[in-house]
């Protein structure tokens, strides 16, 4: 096991650093001159010169990745083109948000989709499994921006009960309900397909028929030994959905107005703020990265079998 | 292509398995007639059936995959045949399109399902947008596809130290959050279809060869490829008449679910402007026009996304029916 660990965080350190090069890269072939984005079209030939020296602009490529990685290490990701504040504090403060709706998006996906994958397991061809098959497909083919507008329309317009986009802290959550059914809709879809196909390799094997057959109650056989042995794919699921409302959330930010660091990314994007878009990219990245880890050591834990390799 | 066989079939080595298994194969498939009765050639010729034919009856059995078939059909005749179809002309913008106030005009004689913010006629915009989403779907999946295959092959068939570097590459790219990179470099590139297809096929590469890498790496044990390679084929012949046709099935498949999410990304991509550019219409784009009126004209929202929706399942059935019929024993249904 802790053999297993260490290969495994110097995994992450090397998936890290190619991140940081990719994005590094990115920012460096932007056609443009970051020089006047900082200071302006008006800058006279001295300015620009001062500030393309003090950010080591003249230095060749690998001198200023090293620049960008030390700083980087320290928690710097530099300064903002557009608001001039430090883009690591920016994403900070617009993080909240951001993590709101995401756990309001987790807990629907889990609230519909494990209930409905159940059903549709141990019901099979059943009409409930036939219409929750037809929604689940439904549910993945709608894209995500057009649903949150149906609901926002459905639900905030017509019927009032939630508010018609934006944000308030978290002390009013009722603001994340909205944006997080959407997120939550598409991850359903996903995981009730998956929790069915899963349960339904494992609801003939013979250690559930020997369940059965030794007269456990129905309840017993379900909760501990057909679930238990489906939850990897659930699990898999999850670790990879920070990944997916990170790259989605940019979208349903935009469609409910909330201002996470979607949100915020999505304004850099029109401005071509840089430093914003560049940090964005790889703090979602680090997300993503330490989420698969937990993933992955969380599946060893759950099922033994499965080995550290 | 008569040696095409699907993967994971059990007769894959049917090319020279015993003449018992050959029967198998031809009586396969419901055939009534009982097995061993006739042994001559000529039995067995009539018996045969293509793998492609018994790949079409499973699908055919498939009442879902068959109604997407027929969908994305209508789909693709719909964009090709676009000008004769589409009433007006999608980029005119109508004086008698729009109220005194400026708003939409509702569905009429004239504008079957009414006009956009612009005045222009929403029916023969949304006929015109399935051309973009086809185009950019069929294209950057072939590009993901080439990428794929050079990728898959290689890594699977020469193994060693390439094999690590790629299969490491594509780990990177698993842990990499995909789509706001690809939302960040189309903004980088300024959008045009182009970009679309390039940035959409870098961002499907690694899925796509992660598949093509797992089958061969399966095929390049079975019995054949080393009796092949016995007979002295060389490396370009034996990947190319001997592993690649086996490729086709995943493929395809794989292919067919990607179109749907390709579109689907388009789509979001159009919608936060990033997509093709104006006049050209798009789902996506028309979606994020409509936004400001929802509330007054919900109409102009909920046509493009059915649009794509019905697109994005039409394609994901078709492809969830391939695999059942491509693959019988991993049936999930």
């Amino acid at each position: 096991m802790g053999k297993y660990l260490v290969r495994r965080l110097l995994w992450v350190v090397v998936v890290l650093f190619f991140v940081s090069v990719i994005t590094f890269l990115l920012a460096y072939a932007v056609p443009g001159d970051p020089a006047k984005s900082i200071a302006g079209v008006h800058a006279t030939p001295e300015v620009l010169e001062r500030i393309r020296d003090e950010l080591g602009l003249n230095k060749p490529v690998y001198e200023q990745y090293w620049i960008y990685i030390t700083n980087l290490l320290q928690g710097d990701m530099g300064f903002s083109y557009d608001t001039q504040r430090p883009v690591a504090q920016s994403i900070i403060e617009r993080f909240p948000a951001t993590v709101m709706i995401a756990l309001f998006g987790i807990l629907f996906e889990l609230v519909i989709g494990i209930p409905v994958g159940m059903v549709s397991a141990l019901k099979q061809y059943s009409f409930r499994d036939r219409l929750f098959t037809v929604l689940s497909l439904l549910g993945i083919a709608a894209p995500g921006f057009w649903l949150g507008m149906l609901f926002l329309y459905v639900f905030a317009y017509q019927l009032q009960i939630f508010p018609l986009g934006g944000y308030e802290g978290w002390a009013e959550p009722l603001y994340g309900v909205l944006p997080g059914l959407t997120l939550g809709v598409g991850g359903a879809a996903w995981y009730s397909r998956m929790l069915r196909s899963s349960m339904l390799d494992i609801l003939n094997a013979d250690y559930v028929r020997a369940a059965r057959a030794k007269g456990l109650p129905e309840r017993t056989v379900v909760w501990r030994h057909i679930m238990r042995n489906s939850w990897s794919p659930i699990i898999t699921l999850l670790g990879l959905d920070f990944g997916w409302y990170l790259g989605g959330v940019l979208v349903i930010e935009v469609v409910f107005g909330v201002p996470g660091i979607g949100w915020q990314a999505w304004n850099a994007i029109q401005t071509q703020d840089m430093p914003m878009i560049m940090g964005t990219v790889l703090f979602a990245a680090v997300l993503v990265t330490v989420s698969n880890l937990v993933v992955d050591i969380a599946y060893t834990w759950l099922d033994p079998r499965v080995k550290y390799s | 292509m008569s040696g095409v066989l699907p993967p994971h079939d059990p007769y894959a080595a049917g090319e020279v398995a015993s003449p018992a298994k050959a029967t198998d194969v031809a009586l396969g498939g419901g055939s009534t007639a009982p097995v061993g009765v006739d042994w001559s050639p000529d039995a067995l010729l009539i018996e045969h059936r293509s793998t492609w034919k018994e790949v079409w009856i499973r699908f055919r059995r498939d009442k879902f995959a068959v109604g997407g078939l027929v969908v994305v059909i209508l789909l693709i005749l719909m964009a090709i045949f676009a000008p004769w179809l589409a009433p007006h002309d999608p980029t005119v913008q109508y004086d008698e399109g729009l109220t005194m106030q400026g708003m939409p005009v509702g569905s009429s004689s004239q504008f079957w399902l009414g006009t956009d913010t612009l005045g222009r006629d929403l029916l023969s915009r949304l006929i015109y947008g399935a051309r973009v989403s086809l185009v950019i779907g069929v294209l950057a999946n072939g590009f993901a596809l080439v990428l794929g295959v050079i990728f898959g092959l290689t890594a699977g068939y020469f193994r060693g130290w390439i094999e690590t570097l790629l299969m490491r590459m594509t780990d990177v790219m698993m842990a990499f959050p995909i789509y706001l990179f690809a939302i960040a470099l189309v903004s980088v590139l300024k959008p045009s279809l182009w970009i679309l297809v390039l940035v959409i096929g870098i961002v499907y590469w690694t899925p796509m060869t992660r598949v093509i890498h797992g089958e061969v790496l399966s095929i390049r044990e079975k019995e054949f490829v080393d009796a092949a390679r016995l007979t002295g084929c060389t490396n370009a012949r034996l990947l190319y008449r001997h592993i690649l046709p086996h490729l086709v099935a995943p493929v395809i498949v794989y292919i067919s679910l990607g179109i749907a999410t390709t579109i689907l990304f388009e789509s979001t991509l159009s919608y936060i402007g990033l997509g093709v550019q104006p006049p050209t219409p798009s789902w996506g784009q028309m979606i994020s026009e409509g936004q400001p009126y929802y509330l007054s004209a919900p109409h102009l929202v909920i046509y493009p996304g059915l649009m794509i929706m019905i697109t994005v399942l039409a394609f994901n059935l078709v492809g969830d029916g391939l695999r059942d019929a491509f693959d019988p024993q991993q049936r999930r249904r």
